[in-house]
């Protein structure tokens, strides 16, 4: 039988299609991922690794989760573990450094200031932090499936995105007025 | 429900995790209390700017198709034990390895050091004085280390040193005779 097809369980519902779920959510894995380590190569590297680790694995996935939502889990843990060896705090000063006093690359030349000033910021903030707004505020994720995914607490959780928008304010200048709701097109729907 | 209690609940409130009554009780607060309406309003337009800021930061980002590749022929390949722990050097058995390979090269060390101490006497004939026996191990450094010369001279273990054409060879004379 095809490892990539191969169900965790007789008798589960249905059989992971590693292959399929690559196809339908490689790309989201790698922004994601992305947004986590803020390199283009890491991501792959880190989505790549956590396919391999996830055929390792399928055998302990029990369905009580979207296949997206365990391999997510799978991801930032090697997010974490890539994080710890990198010295990750001292590189990411070092190259939100660099960032800041280089011209920005041709690819990014259309992209707009906040975005580009908040991916900086996003760098800046320490993992546990980072990890919070990307999978409150990028993946949508609520409170608790990101307790559940981190697997704290959601007190926890909200005081860790407390400090992070806290973080993230304090990196990113007022004018751009991306933590105001005046500064958006929101009408308060209440 | 008063303001603080909601603010404790904002993130479930806009989740929609709260159950029926407590719904219902934040519903009631925030109609009476602009303050807590606001917060309402400020954590929408921040999730919806940050998702958009988020989104477009990543945006055109996809697997290439080689790494695509990769991964398909890995996951039809079947799982690696050996290419998981030659991947990461972390792994424990990766570590176990460097372990035993340390155990073994400092044992090999050890042996030959001692060896070559022993194996003059065990050869020598009774009654015969070992006299200026010496072995030379030269050990290259990068540094310009000078080279260091030990000679038996009479009994007498005599250091010199003997600088290289380059300077950069450091070396030491083990003399057994001086042992016996």
């Amino acid at each position: 039988m095809d490892e990539a097809q191969l169900g965790p369980h007789p008798g589960t519902p249905a059989p992971i299609n590693l292959q399929e779920s690559l196809q339908s959510h490689g790309d989201r894995l790698l922004r994601s991922a992305y947004l986590l380590c803020g390199n283009r190569t890491e991501a792959q590297d880190l989505v790549q690794e956590t396919y391999l680790q996830a055929m390792r694995s399928i055998g302990r996935f029990r369905g009580k989760s979207a296949v997206y939502t365990w391999l997510y889990g799978i991801l930032l843990n090697l997010s974490r573990r890539h994080a710890r060896k990198q010295g990750r705090l001292v590189f990411e000063e070092e190259r939100v450094l660099e960032a800041a006093f280089q011209a920005p690359p041709a690819a990014e030349l259309d992209r707009s200031t906040t975005s580009a000033r908040l991916e900086m910021a996003l760098l800046q903030l320490s993992p546990a932090h980072r990890e919070v707004i990307v999978l409150r505020y990028y993946e949508g994720m609520k409170i608790g499936a990101i307790a559940s995914c981190l697997g704290t607490s959601t007190g926890t959780v909200k005081s860790r995105l407390h400090y992070a928008i806290r973080g993230l304010t304090e990196s990113i200048p007022g004018e751009m007025n991306l933590f105001t709701a005046e500064g958006t097109h929101i009408k308060e729907p209440l | 429900m008063n303001c603080e209690k909601f603010q404790n609940t904002l993130h479930e409130y806009l989740d929609q995790d709260l159950d029926t009554g407590a719904m219902a009780a934040a519903n009631r607060h925030i109609s009476l209390c602009p303050a807590c309406r606001s917060a309402v309003a400020r954590e929408r337009a921040l999730a919806q700017a940050l998702h958009h800021s988020l989104s477009e930061a990543a945006e055109g980002l996809s697997m290439p198709m080689g790494a695509r590749q990769g991964i398909i022929s890995a996951l039809h390949a079947g799982p690696s034990p050996a290419a998981s722990w030659l991947r990461d050097p972390a792994a424990p058995a990766f570590r176990g390895l460097a372990a035993a390979a340390a155990v073994l090269l400092t044992a090999g060390l050890f042996l030959a050091l001692e060896g070559s101490r022993l194996r003059p006497a065990k050869r020598a004939l009774p009654g015969k004085q070992l006299n200026h026996t010496s072995y030379t191990w030269t050990v290259d450094v990068s540094t310009g280390a000078p080279r260091h010369v030990f000679e038996l001279r009479g009994g007498t273990v005599v250091d010199s040193i003997a600088e290289d054409d380059d300077g950069a060879h450091a070396g030491f004379v083990a003399d057994p005779g001086a042992q016996n």
